[in-house]
Protein backbone atom coordinates (compact mmCIF):
# COMPACT_ATOMS: atom_id res chain seq x y z
CA UNK A 1 0.00 0.00 0.00
CA UNK A 2 2.25 2.56 -1.36
CA UNK A 3 1.62 6.20 -0.10
CA UNK A 4 1.89 7.20 -3.88
CA UNK A 5 -0.17 10.31 -3.68
CA UNK A 6 2.40 11.98 -1.81
CA UNK A 7 5.29 10.90 -4.07
CA UNK A 8 3.52 11.33 -7.21
CA UNK A 9 4.73 13.98 -9.19
CA UNK A 10 1.09 15.20 -9.40
CA UNK A 11 1.00 16.08 -5.58
CA UNK A 12 0.11 19.42 -4.72
CA UNK A 13 3.25 21.57 -3.18
CA UNK A 14 1.10 21.63 0.30
CA UNK A 15 0.58 17.77 0.27
CA UNK A 16 4.63 17.72 0.12
CA UNK A 17 4.36 20.10 3.13
CA UNK A 18 2.27 18.73 5.03
CA UNK A 19 4.77 15.12 5.04
CA UNK A 20 7.49 17.60 6.63
CA UNK A 21 7.24 17.21 10.82
CA UNK A 22 7.47 20.57 12.57
CA UNK A 23 11.06 20.94 13.45
CA UNK A 24 10.01 20.93 16.80
CA UNK A 25 9.63 17.46 16.72
CA UNK A 26 11.90 14.70 16.38
CA UNK A 27 9.57 12.29 14.41
CA UNK A 28 10.55 11.24 11.14
CA UNK A 29 8.35 11.89 7.88
CA UNK A 30 5.47 9.44 7.50
CA UNK A 31 7.30 6.65 6.56
CA UNK A 32 6.47 4.39 2.88
CA UNK A 33 4.67 1.21 3.43
CA UNK A 34 6.77 -0.47 1.03
CA UNK A 35 10.39 -0.92 1.86
CA UNK A 36 12.48 0.34 -1.00
CA UNK A 37 13.46 -2.20 -3.77
CA UNK A 38 16.99 -2.04 -3.07
CA UNK A 39 16.46 -3.29 0.69
CA UNK A 40 17.70 -7.13 0.97
CA UNK A 41 14.98 -9.43 1.68
CA UNK A 42 15.42 -9.99 5.26
CA UNK A 43 15.36 -6.49 6.14
CA UNK A 44 12.13 -6.13 3.59
CA UNK A 45 10.43 -8.84 5.56
CA UNK A 46 11.55 -6.83 9.02
CA UNK A 47 9.90 -3.16 8.00
CA UNK A 48 7.22 -5.13 6.49
CA UNK A 49 6.08 -6.74 9.68
CA UNK A 50 7.08 -3.52 11.41
CA UNK A 51 4.63 -1.84 9.36
CA UNK A 52 1.97 -4.59 9.69
CA UNK A 53 2.58 -4.82 13.43
CA UNK A 54 1.58 -0.90 13.82
CA UNK A 55 -1.66 -1.61 11.48
CA UNK A 56 -2.77 -4.04 13.59
CA UNK A 57 -2.30 -2.36 16.86
CA UNK A 58 -3.88 1.00 15.39
CA UNK A 59 -6.67 -1.91 13.58
CA UNK A 60 -6.84 -2.72 17.76
CA UNK A 61 -7.30 0.64 19.24
CA UNK A 62 -9.64 1.45 16.79
CA UNK A 63 -11.57 -1.62 17.85
CA UNK A 64 -11.30 -0.61 21.48
CA UNK A 65 -12.86 2.72 21.34
CA UNK A 66 -15.92 1.15 18.53
CA UNK A 67 -16.31 -1.60 21.62
CA UNK A 68 -16.29 0.65 24.59
CA UNK A 69 -18.97 3.32 22.09
CA UNK A 70 -20.77 0.12 22.01
CA UNK A 71 -21.26 -0.27 25.33
CA UNK A 72 -22.30 2.91 26.51
CA UNK A 73 -25.08 2.58 23.81
CA UNK A 74 -26.27 -0.95 23.92
CA UNK A 75 -25.14 -2.26 27.12
CA UNK A 76 -24.96 0.58 30.17
CA UNK A 77 -23.28 3.94 29.42
CA UNK A 78 -21.87 3.28 32.88
CA UNK A 79 -19.77 0.63 31.95
CA UNK A 80 -18.64 2.39 28.39
CA UNK A 81 -17.83 5.07 30.21
CA UNK A 82 -15.39 3.18 32.57
CA UNK A 83 -14.08 1.24 29.44
CA UNK A 84 -13.71 4.31 28.15
CA UNK A 85 -11.52 5.21 31.22
CA UNK A 86 -9.56 2.40 31.20
CA UNK A 87 -8.92 3.23 26.99
CA UNK A 88 -7.49 6.83 28.32
CA UNK A 89 -5.68 5.23 30.64
CA UNK A 90 -4.03 2.35 28.81
CA UNK A 91 -3.38 5.26 25.25
CA UNK A 92 -1.79 7.71 28.02
CA UNK A 93 0.77 5.20 29.55
CA UNK A 94 1.37 3.96 25.30
CA UNK A 95 1.98 7.68 24.51
CA UNK A 96 4.45 8.30 27.07
CA UNK A 97 6.32 5.07 26.93
CA UNK A 98 5.79 3.66 23.41
CA UNK A 99 9.72 3.49 21.79
CA UNK A 100 8.36 3.99 18.20
CA UNK A 101 8.01 7.72 18.97
CA UNK A 102 5.41 8.25 15.66
CA UNK A 103 3.05 5.55 17.40
CA UNK A 104 2.81 7.20 20.52
CA UNK A 105 1.94 10.22 18.94
CA UNK A 106 -1.50 8.37 17.53
CA UNK A 107 -1.97 7.59 20.92
CA UNK A 108 -1.76 10.75 22.41
CA UNK A 109 -3.67 11.65 19.42
CA UNK A 110 -6.19 9.34 20.14
CA UNK A 111 -6.67 9.97 23.78
CA UNK A 112 -9.14 12.91 22.19
CA UNK A 113 -11.57 10.40 21.57
CA UNK A 114 -12.43 8.93 25.10
CA UNK A 115 -12.07 12.22 26.36
CA UNK A 116 -15.22 13.53 23.90
CA UNK A 117 -17.04 10.63 25.38
CA UNK A 118 -16.92 11.05 29.11
CA UNK A 119 -17.02 14.52 28.94
CA UNK A 120 -20.05 14.80 26.95
CA UNK A 121 -21.39 12.07 29.24
CA UNK A 122 -20.22 13.46 32.08
CA UNK A 123 -21.78 17.00 31.54
CA UNK A 124 -25.56 16.51 32.06
CA UNK A 125 -27.49 17.38 28.88
CA UNK A 126 -31.06 17.19 30.30
CA UNK A 127 -29.94 19.88 32.95
CA UNK A 128 -28.82 22.93 31.11
CA UNK A 129 -30.22 24.59 27.95
CA UNK A 130 -28.52 22.40 25.20
CA UNK A 131 -26.58 25.40 23.95
CA UNK A 132 -25.57 25.57 26.87
CA UNK A 133 -24.45 22.24 27.42
CA UNK A 134 -22.58 22.72 23.58
CA UNK A 135 -20.33 25.07 24.77
CA UNK A 136 -19.62 23.75 27.91
CA UNK A 137 -18.59 20.41 26.20
CA UNK A 138 -16.62 22.68 23.53
CA UNK A 139 -14.93 24.40 25.61
CA UNK A 140 -13.49 21.50 27.70
CA UNK A 141 -12.60 20.14 24.65
CA UNK A 142 -11.12 22.87 23.53
CA UNK A 143 -8.91 22.67 26.34
CA UNK A 144 -8.06 19.11 25.73
CA UNK A 145 -7.07 19.65 22.01
CA UNK A 146 -5.01 22.77 22.82
CA UNK A 147 -3.05 20.54 25.19
CA UNK A 148 -2.71 17.59 22.75
CA UNK A 149 -1.43 20.04 20.31
CA UNK A 150 1.19 21.45 22.90
CA UNK A 151 2.44 18.11 23.64
CA UNK A 152 2.65 16.90 20.39
CA UNK A 153 4.36 19.86 19.23
CA UNK A 154 2.55 20.50 15.89
CA UNK A 155 2.20 24.19 14.63
CA UNK A 156 -1.20 25.44 13.50
CA UNK A 157 -0.05 24.59 9.55
CA UNK A 158 0.08 21.50 10.67
CA UNK A 159 -3.26 20.56 11.87
CA UNK A 160 -5.25 22.56 9.05
CA UNK A 161 -5.26 25.94 9.94
CA UNK A 162 -4.27 28.03 7.06
CA UNK A 163 -6.59 29.78 5.19
CA UNK A 164 -4.58 29.48 1.59
CA UNK A 165 -6.59 28.11 -0.80
CA UNK A 166 -9.89 27.38 0.80
CA UNK A 167 -12.36 26.47 -1.14
CA UNK A 168 -15.35 28.09 0.92
CA UNK A 169 -18.33 27.05 -1.38
CA UNK A 170 -17.54 23.63 -0.86
CA UNK A 171 -19.19 24.19 2.42
CA UNK A 172 -22.59 24.98 0.88
CA UNK A 173 -22.73 20.91 0.24
CA UNK A 174 -23.67 20.93 3.90
CA UNK A 175 -27.28 22.15 3.38
CA UNK A 176 -28.24 18.96 1.32
CA UNK A 177 -26.31 16.86 3.58
CA UNK A 178 -28.35 18.27 6.53
CA UNK A 179 -31.30 17.08 4.46
CA UNK A 180 -30.00 13.90 4.04
CA UNK A 181 -28.71 12.98 7.87
CA UNK A 182 -32.17 14.06 9.46
CA UNK A 183 -33.96 11.68 7.14
CA UNK A 184 -31.82 9.68 8.41
CA UNK A 185 -32.21 9.60 12.01
CA UNK A 186 -35.36 12.31 12.48
CA UNK A 187 -33.86 13.73 15.68
CA UNK A 188 -35.99 15.73 18.78
CA UNK A 189 -35.51 19.24 18.03
CA UNK A 190 -32.87 20.63 19.77
CA UNK A 191 -34.40 23.72 20.10
CA UNK A 192 -38.54 23.30 20.59
CA UNK A 193 -39.82 26.49 20.56
CA UNK A 194 -36.71 28.93 19.87
CA UNK A 195 -36.65 32.70 20.72
CA UNK A 196 -34.67 35.00 17.91
CA UNK A 197 -31.87 35.44 20.17
CA UNK A 198 -30.97 31.45 20.32
CA UNK A 199 -31.80 31.72 16.40
CA UNK A 200 -29.55 33.90 16.53
CA UNK A 201 -26.65 32.52 18.64
CA UNK A 202 -27.43 28.61 17.41
CA UNK A 203 -25.53 28.41 14.25
CA UNK A 204 -22.64 29.89 15.45
CA UNK A 205 -22.44 27.88 18.68
CA UNK A 206 -23.14 24.74 16.42
CA UNK A 207 -20.90 26.04 13.51
CA UNK A 208 -18.40 26.69 15.96
CA UNK A 209 -18.61 23.68 18.99
CA UNK A 210 -19.52 20.41 16.58
CA UNK A 211 -17.86 21.80 13.17
CA UNK A 212 -14.71 23.08 13.75
CA UNK A 213 -14.02 21.15 17.13
CA UNK A 214 -14.81 17.87 15.88
CA UNK A 215 -13.13 18.53 12.62
CA UNK A 216 -9.94 19.67 14.66
CA UNK A 217 -10.29 16.70 16.16
CA UNK A 218 -10.52 14.04 13.60
CA UNK A 219 -9.18 15.93 10.23
CA UNK A 220 -7.19 18.31 12.33
CA UNK A 221 -4.57 16.54 15.12
CA UNK A 222 -6.00 12.20 14.63
CA UNK A 223 -5.52 12.72 10.14
CA UNK A 224 -2.41 14.47 11.36
CA UNK A 225 -0.73 11.52 13.45
CA UNK A 226 -2.50 9.52 11.64
CA UNK A 227 -0.48 9.66 8.79
CA UNK A 228 2.73 9.86 10.59
CA UNK A 229 2.36 6.22 11.24
CA UNK A 230 -0.18 4.66 8.38
CA UNK A 231 0.50 7.32 5.36
CA UNK A 232 -1.73 9.85 4.24
CA UNK A 233 -4.79 7.43 2.26
CA UNK A 234 -4.51 4.72 5.28
CA UNK A 235 -5.17 7.41 7.71
CA UNK A 236 -7.73 8.96 5.67
CA UNK A 237 -9.66 5.48 6.18
CA UNK A 238 -8.75 5.16 9.89
CA UNK A 239 -9.63 8.37 10.80
CA UNK A 240 -13.31 8.17 8.88
CA UNK A 241 -13.76 4.71 10.69
CA UNK A 242 -12.64 6.22 14.20
CA UNK A 243 -15.30 9.16 13.44
CA UNK A 244 -18.22 6.59 11.97
CA UNK A 245 -17.69 4.43 15.23
CA UNK A 246 -17.91 7.74 17.46
CA UNK A 247 -21.85 7.80 15.87
CA UNK A 248 -22.98 4.46 17.12
CA UNK A 249 -24.95 6.30 19.47
CA UNK A 250 -27.86 7.39 16.38
CA UNK A 251 -28.77 3.94 16.37
CA UNK A 252 -28.80 3.75 12.39
CA UNK A 253 -26.26 2.03 10.45
CA UNK A 254 -27.26 3.59 7.53
CA UNK A 255 -26.05 7.10 9.14
CA UNK A 256 -22.96 5.28 10.13
CA UNK A 257 -22.55 4.36 5.78
CA UNK A 258 -23.62 7.81 4.87
CA UNK A 259 -21.19 9.13 7.88
CA UNK A 260 -18.39 7.02 6.81
CA UNK A 261 -18.54 8.51 3.32
CA UNK A 262 -18.96 12.02 4.12
CA UNK A 263 -15.59 11.41 6.43
CA UNK A 264 -13.53 9.85 3.40
CA UNK A 265 -14.48 12.74 1.17
CA UNK A 266 -13.55 15.22 3.97
CA UNK A 267 -10.26 13.27 4.58
CA UNK A 268 -9.69 13.71 1.08
CA UNK A 269 -10.35 17.72 0.76
CA UNK A 270 -8.44 18.16 4.13
CA UNK A 271 -5.58 16.41 2.04
CA UNK A 272 -6.18 18.43 -1.30
CA UNK A 273 -6.06 21.97 0.28
CA UNK A 274 -4.17 21.48 3.62
CA UNK A 275 -6.82 23.47 5.69
CA UNK A 276 -9.56 22.56 7.89
CA UNK A 277 -11.78 25.62 7.78
CA UNK A 278 -14.18 24.14 4.94
CA UNK A 279 -14.79 21.05 6.31
CA UNK A 280 -15.52 22.26 9.22
CA UNK A 281 -17.81 25.15 7.72
CA UNK A 282 -19.59 21.93 5.93
CA UNK A 283 -20.25 20.12 9.25
CA UNK A 284 -21.56 23.61 10.73
CA UNK A 285 -23.89 23.53 8.14
CA UNK A 286 -25.00 20.45 8.14
CA UNK A 287 -25.82 19.96 11.45
CA UNK A 288 -27.33 23.63 11.22
CA UNK A 289 -30.16 22.09 8.97
CA UNK A 290 -30.12 18.74 10.81
CA UNK A 291 -30.75 20.18 14.44
CA UNK A 292 -32.39 23.51 13.85
CA UNK A 293 -33.79 24.10 10.11
CA UNK A 294 -35.01 20.68 9.44
CA UNK A 295 -36.96 20.18 12.35
CA UNK A 296 -38.56 23.44 12.73
CA UNK A 297 -39.53 23.43 9.11
CA UNK A 298 -41.18 19.77 9.32
CA UNK A 299 -42.67 21.31 12.36
CA UNK A 300 -44.51 24.12 11.23
CA UNK A 301 -42.65 26.43 13.25
CA UNK A 302 -40.64 28.12 10.37
CA UNK B 1 -22.56 15.09 12.08
CA UNK B 2 -22.38 15.71 16.06
CA UNK B 3 -20.10 13.02 18.18
CA UNK B 4 -20.60 15.09 21.37
CA UNK B 5 -23.87 14.01 21.43
CA UNK B 6 -26.44 11.42 20.16
CA UNK B 7 -29.99 10.20 20.64
CA UNK B 8 -28.52 8.54 23.75
CA UNK B 9 -27.72 11.47 25.66
CA UNK B 10 -31.07 13.20 24.24
CA UNK B 11 -32.64 10.35 25.87
CA UNK B 12 -30.96 9.83 29.04
CA UNK B 13 -32.79 10.35 32.54
CA UNK B 14 -31.48 12.14 35.00
CA UNK B 15 -30.65 9.48 37.41
CA UNK B 16 -27.83 7.71 34.98
CA UNK B 17 -26.66 11.48 34.40
CA UNK B 18 -25.72 11.89 38.05
CA UNK B 19 -23.93 7.89 38.30
CA UNK B 20 -22.26 9.27 34.72
CA UNK B 21 -21.11 12.27 36.39
CA UNK B 22 -19.91 10.41 39.34
CA UNK B 23 -17.94 7.87 37.85
CA UNK B 24 -16.14 10.89 35.71
CA UNK B 25 -15.14 12.65 38.81
CA UNK B 26 -13.67 9.02 40.36
CA UNK B 27 -11.37 9.50 37.17
CA UNK B 28 -10.58 12.72 37.38
CA UNK B 29 -9.18 12.06 41.20
CA UNK B 30 -7.53 8.93 40.10
CA UNK B 31 -5.45 10.89 37.32
CA UNK B 32 -4.85 13.49 39.73
CA UNK B 33 -3.43 10.91 42.28
CA UNK B 34 -1.17 9.30 39.41
CA UNK B 35 -0.40 12.80 38.20
CA UNK B 36 1.10 13.68 41.90
CA UNK B 37 2.75 10.73 42.06
CA UNK B 38 5.04 10.99 38.58
CA UNK B 39 5.13 14.41 38.74
CA UNK B 40 8.36 14.47 40.31
CA UNK B 41 10.30 11.63 37.93
CA UNK B 42 11.64 12.52 35.24
CA UNK B 43 11.86 10.83 31.64
CA UNK B 44 9.47 8.83 30.07
CA UNK B 45 7.18 8.66 33.76
CA UNK B 46 7.78 12.70 33.93
CA UNK B 47 6.47 12.81 30.37
CA UNK B 48 3.62 10.04 31.75
CA UNK B 49 2.66 12.73 33.81
CA UNK B 50 2.46 15.82 31.54
CA UNK B 51 0.64 14.10 29.12
CA UNK B 52 -2.07 13.33 31.72
CA UNK B 53 -2.81 17.01 31.81
CA UNK B 54 -4.51 16.49 28.67
CA UNK B 55 -7.09 14.46 29.90
CA UNK B 56 -7.23 16.41 33.36
CA UNK B 57 -8.04 19.50 31.80
CA UNK B 58 -11.34 19.10 30.51
CA UNK B 59 -12.60 16.61 33.21
CA UNK B 60 -11.70 19.46 35.90
CA UNK B 61 -14.42 22.05 33.73
CA UNK B 62 -16.81 18.91 33.27
CA UNK B 63 -16.27 18.75 37.33
CA UNK B 64 -17.04 22.14 37.96
CA UNK B 65 -19.91 22.05 36.21
CA UNK B 66 -21.04 19.27 38.21
CA UNK B 67 -20.57 21.22 41.23
CA UNK B 68 -22.19 24.02 40.31
CA UNK B 69 -25.72 21.76 39.22
CA UNK B 70 -25.24 20.56 42.49
CA UNK B 71 -25.14 24.11 44.54
CA UNK B 72 -27.96 25.41 42.32
CA UNK B 73 -29.60 22.13 43.27
CA UNK B 74 -28.73 23.02 47.19
CA UNK B 75 -29.78 26.75 46.64
CA UNK B 76 -33.28 25.88 44.90
CA UNK B 77 -34.02 23.24 48.21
Amino acid sequence: MKDDQAQSPRSTPIMRELRVSSPATSVAPAPSLTPPADLPDQERTVQLEAHLTLFIVAGLHLLAIGLAEAAVVWVDARLGLALYGVILFVLMVEAAFDREARFGRLCLGLTLLPLLRIVSLAIPLNRLDPLAWQLLVGAALFLAVAAAVHYLSLQPWQIGLRFELAPFGIAFIGLPLGLAEYYFLQPTPLLDAPTIAQLAVAPLVLILCTGFLEELIYRGVLLRVGREVLGARTAVVYVALLAAAMQLGWGSWQHMLWYFSVSLFFGWLVLKTGEIYTVSLTRGFTNVVFLIIAPLWLSGWL
Amino acid sequence: MVSTFTSLHLSMDPAMSAALAALATVLLIALLLVSELVSTMEGRRGLFGRYLNVAILPLLVAFGVTVVLRIADALKG
